[in-house]
């Protein structure tokens, strides 16, 4: 197993003030490192929306909460790494994590030379193509919800966008979402990059060719979004 | 050891090893007489999972949602992966036969803390969180969360245990 150098300004340490610090500002909610019971943890909040109805505005709330911890604990059963559940407070929309130690994003991966890309693109493929297998699809995969650990394993993160589906549409737009960040990160690896990811989704994912096929046609919808603007 | 719940909350943990009477234990807690929660050691990996089962014990029991009639038999049932109640005080509690014990007393009191102590027949282990380390029963634990290899190897047997007491109101 290769180790992933952790670089300085990678390092969330240096990010703590006193016990909370912010990891990041979504429009549902904040998610920040936190102490839970003597032990590192990221803690996921949901806001209230003050246009929505009270009522309206709790319903939504924890159906998605609840939402984003059945995918997660369904990951862990398949086998697929994602942070374990400590808790979590329904009353005040909070789901406890496990903090994911010195990981990095697949975005800060992507700055390094592409031979070290490879090892990674395998993992990221692999990772997909078992979650899709396992008809979960995650809503919103981008280069920043996938983690590489220090000891090299990845894992993926953020399921407030995710659900159960065997549609093959729905699978080749997660892709073609994946596909697009890492074409805006970094354009001249992006190519090989994808690539190398839909090469070890093939071998992990026993229907992956109709999804692939479906790719191609999320893929020229695009195009044509672009055109028109 | 006093540890401390989200609000500030405090919980007294206590361990013991060779208890002799756990039968006695046992009718005082369904007597009411002892008021703490009594779980068999081997079936907890770390001070961290059961302080989270009485974190979710304590809101429950607060926000009156819990499932069992006292907050510390709710501990037992929040360590269970299982919706229903009727095995969990089976499989974590007593059956009078165990020699090793794990106690856990939320909102602890000076009179309290004495009376169990002076209830248990045994010899208490100072270094608790190393004792629940190296002591559980794999084997048992796999077999009561129902943990895979496949879920082996997506992290820890502790990291499976707490995700199933997590997410267990949700599936
Ligand atoms: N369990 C974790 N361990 C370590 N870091 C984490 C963890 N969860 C989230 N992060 C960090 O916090 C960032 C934001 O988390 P997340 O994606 O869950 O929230 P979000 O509200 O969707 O934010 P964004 O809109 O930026 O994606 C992640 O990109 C990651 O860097
Ligand atoms: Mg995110």
């Amino acid at each position: 197993m290769e180790v992933v150098e952790v670089g300085v300004k990678h390092d969330r340490e240096g990010f703590v003030k006193g016990d909370d610090s912010l990891l990041g500002h979504g429009a549902e909610g904040v998610v920040k490192r936190v102490k839970f019971l003597g032990r590192d943890a990221v803690v996921k909040e949901r806001f209230s929306k003050d246009y929505r109805h009270p009522i309206l505005d709790r319903l939504l709330t924890s159906r998605r909460l609840a939402q984003e911890v059945k995918t997660m604990a369904r990951c862990r059963k398949l086998g697929i790494a994602c942070p374990a559940l400590y808790y979590v407070d329904m009353d005040s929309a909070k789901v406890y994590m496990e903090y994911l130690h010195s990981a990095k994003t697949l975005k800060d991966c992507l700055s390094e030379p592409l031979s070290s890309l490879q090892p990674i693109c395998a993992k990221v493929g692999a990772l997909v193509g078992n979650l899709h297998a396992g008809d979960i699809v995650h809503g919103d995969l981008t280069t920043s919800n996938l983690m590489m650990r220090t000891d090299g394993s990845l894992a993926i993160i953020d399921f407030g966008l995710s659900y159960l589906s065997s549609a093959e549409e729905d699978k080749a737009v997660d892709l073609y979402v994946l596909e697009r960040a890492i074409s805006n990160v970094h354009c001249e690896v992006a190519e090989k990059v994808n690539a190398l990811i839909l090469e070890s989704y093939r071998q992990a994912f026993g229907s992956a060719k109709q999804v692939l096929r479906r790719l191609q046609e999320v893929r020229s919808r695009g195009r044509k979004r672009l055109m028109v603007g | 050891m006093l540890r401390r719940l989200l609000d500030g909350t405090s919980v007294e943990l206590m361990m013991y090893s060779d208890v002799k009477n756990s039968s006695s234990i046992k009718s005082k807690l369904m007597s009411g007489e002892l008021e703490c929660a009594v779980l068999d050691k081997h079936l907890v990996m770390d001070v961290f999972q059961v302080m989270v089962a009485a974190q979710m014990a304590y809101q429950r029991y607060t926000t009156g949602k819990a499932a069992c009639r006292t907050m510390h038999a709710e501990v037992l049932y929040s360590l269970s992966a299982m919706k229903s109640i009727s095995n969990v005080f089976a499989t974590f509690g007593l059956d009078g036969n165990q020699r090793e014990l794990l106690i856990v007393v939320i909102n602890p009191h000076k009179t309290s803390i004495e009376k169990i102590q002076s209830s248990i027949d045994g010899k208490e282990v100072s270094d608790i969180e190393r004792s629940l380390r190296t002591g559980y029963d794999e084997a048992r634990i796999r077999e009561i969360y129902k943990i895979s290899d496949t879920e082996l190897q997506a992290g820890s047997i502790l990291d499976a245990a707490l995700s199933r007491m997590a997410s267990k109101s949700f599936l």
